[in-house]
């Protein structure tokens, strides 16, 4: 399911950013500003109520179509608004934690941070502190070097010896002002040192610099930069707590692990540049074809990991088929002058996690599925090991002549064969470096290309170096038997043939 | 299935139309952000149905859909209008020329399947 709002929200600081610059512009006076902002004010009245929000829609018609001299105030009413959209909707408050032994020292520090922006904690001891830490989460430290149950040094490579707080940024606040005592602070992991009395706007700006930095390493450590899906770690933290809300609420829980069938040709073929657009296209598709409560993480390389929440592994192949199909619908299509289209195909396992299962082990579980599903012809999603699916062998036939095309390829069909046709060589040669045929049948003679021709460029293609190829070649040019053998094809077909000799052939080849 | 091209030089409605279709059972959509790339997925695609922003950029709606019109592969295409305008004036003009419809921005999701759908039946 989508989320429209969540994705405006998301986008909201682009509009800020382009909306600001405009309004600078303007109020320096130049001339272009006037209708970049009408531009921009235009564009957000048509997709502000889409996204869901009637209210940007109205401000930003009037900013649109106000007069000169009330351009200003519309403006600064539209960005009024979007910015506090954007503060509502982060609602998270940052926490911090004050270690503290002094009364009025407690105070001081307290009113620095209100209540509106953070949530703080204060402990009078270190005792305290640690006792604090184990019931919330942190994201920052204030500390006293003093404290009436520890030298506040001891307290700090506590704090650096835990892994819940190795990364936590800490901010000592000393009435000492030795340089002795800083550079053994510093040594021992914290991150500011601030000598009483403390400035508190200074204070205030060196812990929001602090708390910006450790989220954005935090994110960054976590996200994929080239998909921007999660990573390979913060799968790990979600596994363990999907699979406790599945135990607590005893629903299902699946994971499935996919990966991209013949990627690496595509990067051979088209390039990295490509290859990391078929990426992040394939991970857009992903994830909109799964629920906002399932979670997907790039594994590596062309492999992904989704956590489907509340589903039997039956329940996610439906999920995952869904998007087999669109994108066999909607292949890769790149933007520019050289365009290409490359289809995108996935082989995928699911398995369910059981109780007993660690990541490790559900990993390993689906992805013997997978492996088992990329043996036995790809583009499958496997949730047993019987659903392996005998798929119809596909064959490609390039043969201009019309009665011999329609006698293979009706005696093929009701074989059971799925067929795709052309008269064509240089268009079977494009089909068959974008498609993956069992089996290929060529003519020798040809419009477009010659049947040599077409035979000499699969052989050097990745895809088709190895792929059965069957020569059908005219009665009384033997030559072209011995010319087509020594460029790599597999077998061939005297014409005119029987049916029966040429199903014989094709059986044996794809044996 | 039926396909959807979007032609759209706004990044919010490319979004926003092809989650909606896409999330849509009966819809695949497929998006351009200007008139070159537009013609030339209509011309390759050939889907059932085409949505025409009514201003792309520098290029007018009106123009591309001329242009539209005046190729053999995409002339039987039907061709839908997104406008931001609420002048009767200005739509009727779009509707004389041979539009399909028109939608107006900005829509509500059920609205943009409805209404395509009852283009589409």
């Amino acid at each position: 399911m989508y989320d429209l709002k969540q994705h405006f929200l998301d986008r909201l600081g682009t509009h800020i950013d382009a909306l600001h610059s405009a309004q600078k512009a303007f109020l320096s006076g130049s001339d272009d500003a006037v209708e970049s902002i009408r531009r921009i004010a235009h564009s957000l009245k048509g997709s502000g109520g889409t996204y869901g929000f009637p209210s940007v829609t109205e401000l930003a018609q009037s900013v649109e179509e106000a007069p000169a001299e009330e351009l200003e105030s519309a403006l600064r009413a539209l960005l009024d608004h979007l910015i506090s959209l954007r503060t509502s909707s982060r609602g998270d408050k940052s926490v911090i934690l004050i270690v503290e032994d002094s009364p009025e020292d407690q105070a001081i520090l307290q009113a620095i941070f209100p209540e509106s922006d953070y949530r703080v904690y204060v402990a009078g001891t270190a005792a305290e502190a640690q006792e604090i830490l184990t019931r919330h989460s942190i994201h920052i430290i204030l500390l006293d070097l003093i404290l009436p149950d520890s030298d506040g040094r001891n307290l700090l490579v506590k704090f650096r010896e835990s892994p819940q707080t190795v990364h936590t940024p800490v901010i000592i606040l000393s009435a000492k002002d030795s340089p002795q005592t800083k550079t053994e602070c510093f040594a021992l992991g914290a991150n500011e040192y601030f000598v009483k009395p403390v400035d508190a706007e200074v204070l205030a700006t060196a812990v929001r610099a602090k708390l910006d930095q450790a989220q954005k390493i935090k994110s960054e450590l976590r996200i994929d930069a080239l998909t921007e899906l999660p990573n390979r770690a913060a799968l790990q933290e979600e596994f363990l707590r999907y699979k406790a809300q599945s135990q607590r609420h005893e629903t299902p829980l699946s994971l499935a692990m996919l990966d991209l069938d013949h990627f690496k040709q595509v990067n051979d073929t088209y390039g990295h540049l490509i290859g990391d657009q078929v990426l992040q296209y394939f991970s857009r598709h992903l994830v909109r074809s799964l629920r906002k409560s399932d979670f997907v993480a790039r594994w590596g390389g062309e492999e992904f990991v989704a956590l489907l929440h509340n589903s039997t592994p039956e329940g996610g192949q439906g999920a995952l088929e869904k998007l087999a199909r669109r994108l066999k619908e909607k292949p890769f299509q790149s933007t520019g002058d050289a365009a290409v289209t490359i289809p995108i195909t996935f082989s995928a396992g699911i398995t369910e996690v059981t109780a007993t299962k660690s990541i490790n082990d559900a990993i390993s579980d689906a992805d013997e599925l997978l492996y088992l599903g990329k043996h036995s012809g790809r583009d499958q999603i496997l949730t047993r090991k019987s659903d392996i699916k005998e798929r119809p062998r596909s064959i490609l036939v390039a043969e201009d002549d019309e009665l011999t095309a329609d006698f293979i390829l009706h005696r093929l069909k009701k074989s059971g064969y799925e067929i795709t046709h052309y008269a064509n060589g240089a268009e079977a040669l494009k089909s068959a470096q974008s498609n993956t045929f069992d089996l290929i049948i060529l003519d020798v003679k040809m419009p477009g290309m010659d049947g040599f021709e077409v035979l000499r460029n699969l052989r050097k293609d990745s895809r088709n170096n190895s792929v059965p190829i069957i020569m059908l070649t005219s009665m009384g040019r033997e030559n072209d038997i011995v010319k087509g053998l020594d460029w790599g094809a597999n077998d061939y077909m005297l014409k005119p043939f029987s049916a029966t000799e040429l199903l014989a052939r094709i059986h044996r080849l794809l044996k | 299935m039926k396909t959807v091209l979007l032609i759209d030089d706004d990044e919010d409605i490319r979004f926003i139309v092809d989650t909606i279709l896409n999330a849509a059972e009966d819809f695949t959509c497929h998006t351009a952000s200007n008139r070159q790339e537009g013609v030339r997925l209509a011309q390759s695609l050939r889907p059932d149905l085409i949505l025409l922003d009514v201003v792309l950029g520098t290029d007018r709606g009106e123009e591309v859909y001329q242009d539209l019109r005046s190729r053999e592969e995409t002339r039987p295409i039907p061709i839908v209008f997104l406008t931001g305008s609420t002048r009767p004036e200005d739509n009727d003009r779009l509707l004389r020329l041979g539009a399909a419809g028109l939608i107006a921005k900005p829509f509500q999701p059920d609205h943009l399947i409805d209404t395509l759908r009852s283009y589409l039946a």
